[in-house]
């Protein structure tokens, strides 16, 4: 690729956020959060990273931090400093390049990476229910009783000494009669 | 004229000093640790599990072969053609071959792999040099265990 189409992050940069770039970039300032590209990534010499970056090929001649993703492949150069999970369809370490973290590296390895960080991106925005609140009730999430027949079933179930088999029970029990109460009547 | 005897030098795996041997020699008694140390060269050519591996020397792990261990630690460096699932994986240098596949943590001095080779997962601590106190705490001895009440 011409060095007119890289993008390049130059030693006084400093950039905090998601970046996404259509061909290759080169970091040789400080990044920090996520990167992403179809194109190569080259953390040059000097240049720190810590972010989760995306990209055909990643080659790392700095320091990188977080997260790394290589579809194609990864390539740890000498002066590299690498702390950080890697996923790459290929890996090559030169003498000299430093690596601690978890790896994984084939051609299913890119793909599990891939879905995680998908789910992940899913996931992420729904705020996770605090412990503190109050969990629902098992029965609010029950389908509604038709009512012809709470009295006999509520009778029947032991009133608070219920083992958990015994309400699992009475609940299908519920449902199968729903079910047939609702085919009697639209049948 | 005395012939010169065949010398190699090799690292212990208890205190990673090096030290040379002979060129024949299997076990050894390092000089720096004192601990029996095997020096031999090691080839799996079919499928072998055991639980901890130690050598000076070199394991190589031959195509279709499928090694399962506990710990592997060759100081002269691991071959890996075949599958080697091992939960502790040390040594100088690792070169995984096209067809080898490998699972497990693992620290190395140097590490290349070839095309087509598979890495399932593990920790990897590469081109880190052990320090001083990470050798010592090795090859102390386990303290006995106190029996006050």
């Amino acid at each position: 690729m011409p060095d007119s189409q890289i993008t390049i992050i130059a030693s006084d940069a400093r950039f905090k956020g998601e970046m996404h770039f259509e061909g290759a970039a080169r970091i040789m300032g400080a990044c920090e959060g996520s990167i992403s590209t179809p194109g190569t990534i080259e953390i040059a010499k000097g240049g720190r990273c810590n972010a989760r970056v995306d990209a055909q090929r990643i080659m790392v001649d700095g320091h990188a931090e977080g997260e790394l993703i290589g579809r194609e492949r990864i390539e740890l150069l000498p002066n590299a400093h690498v702390r950080a999970d890697i996923a790459a369809g290929n890996l090559i370490v030169q003498d000299g390049a430093s690596f601690v973290g978890h790896c994984s590296v084939g051609p299913d390895a890119v793909t599990k990476a891939g879905t995680g960080a998908q789910q992940q991106r899913r996931t992420a925005p729904e705020t996770p229910p605090s412990r503190s609140e109050p969990q629902p009730e098992a029965i609010e999430t029950r389908p509604v009783r038709p009512a012809s027949q709470p009295a006999k079933v509520e009778a029947a179930a032991p009133a608070q000494h219920t083992p958990p088999k015994a309400d699992l029970q009475s609940d299908w029990m519920r449902l199968a009669q729903g079910a047939t109460d609702t085919q009697k009547r639209t049948g | 004229m005395a012939r010169q005897p065949a010398l190699r030098t090799v690292r212990c795996y208890h205190c990673s000093k090096e030290f040379e041997v002979g060129a024949k020699a299997i076990t050894v008694s390092c000089p720096h640790c004192y601990q029996r140390v095997a020096i031999e060269d090691m080839v799996v050519r079919s499928s072998h599990s055991g639980g901890k591996v130690q050598t000076c020397g070199k394991i190589t792990i031959a195509e279709r072969a499928r090694f399962t261990a506990m710990s592997v630690q060759a100081s002269g460096g691991l071959e890996i053609n075949g599958v080697l699932n091992a939960s502790q994986i040390s040594t100088d240098r690792i070169h995984l071959g096209p067809g080898g596949r490998m699972r497990g943590d693992c620290r190395a001095r140097t590490f290349t792999m070839d095309a087509g080779a598979r890495i399932e997962g593990g920790y990897f601590e590469i081109g880190v040099q052990p320090t001083d106190a990470d050798a010592e705490a090795d090859t102390k001895a386990p303290s006995p265990p106190s029996h006050a009440a």
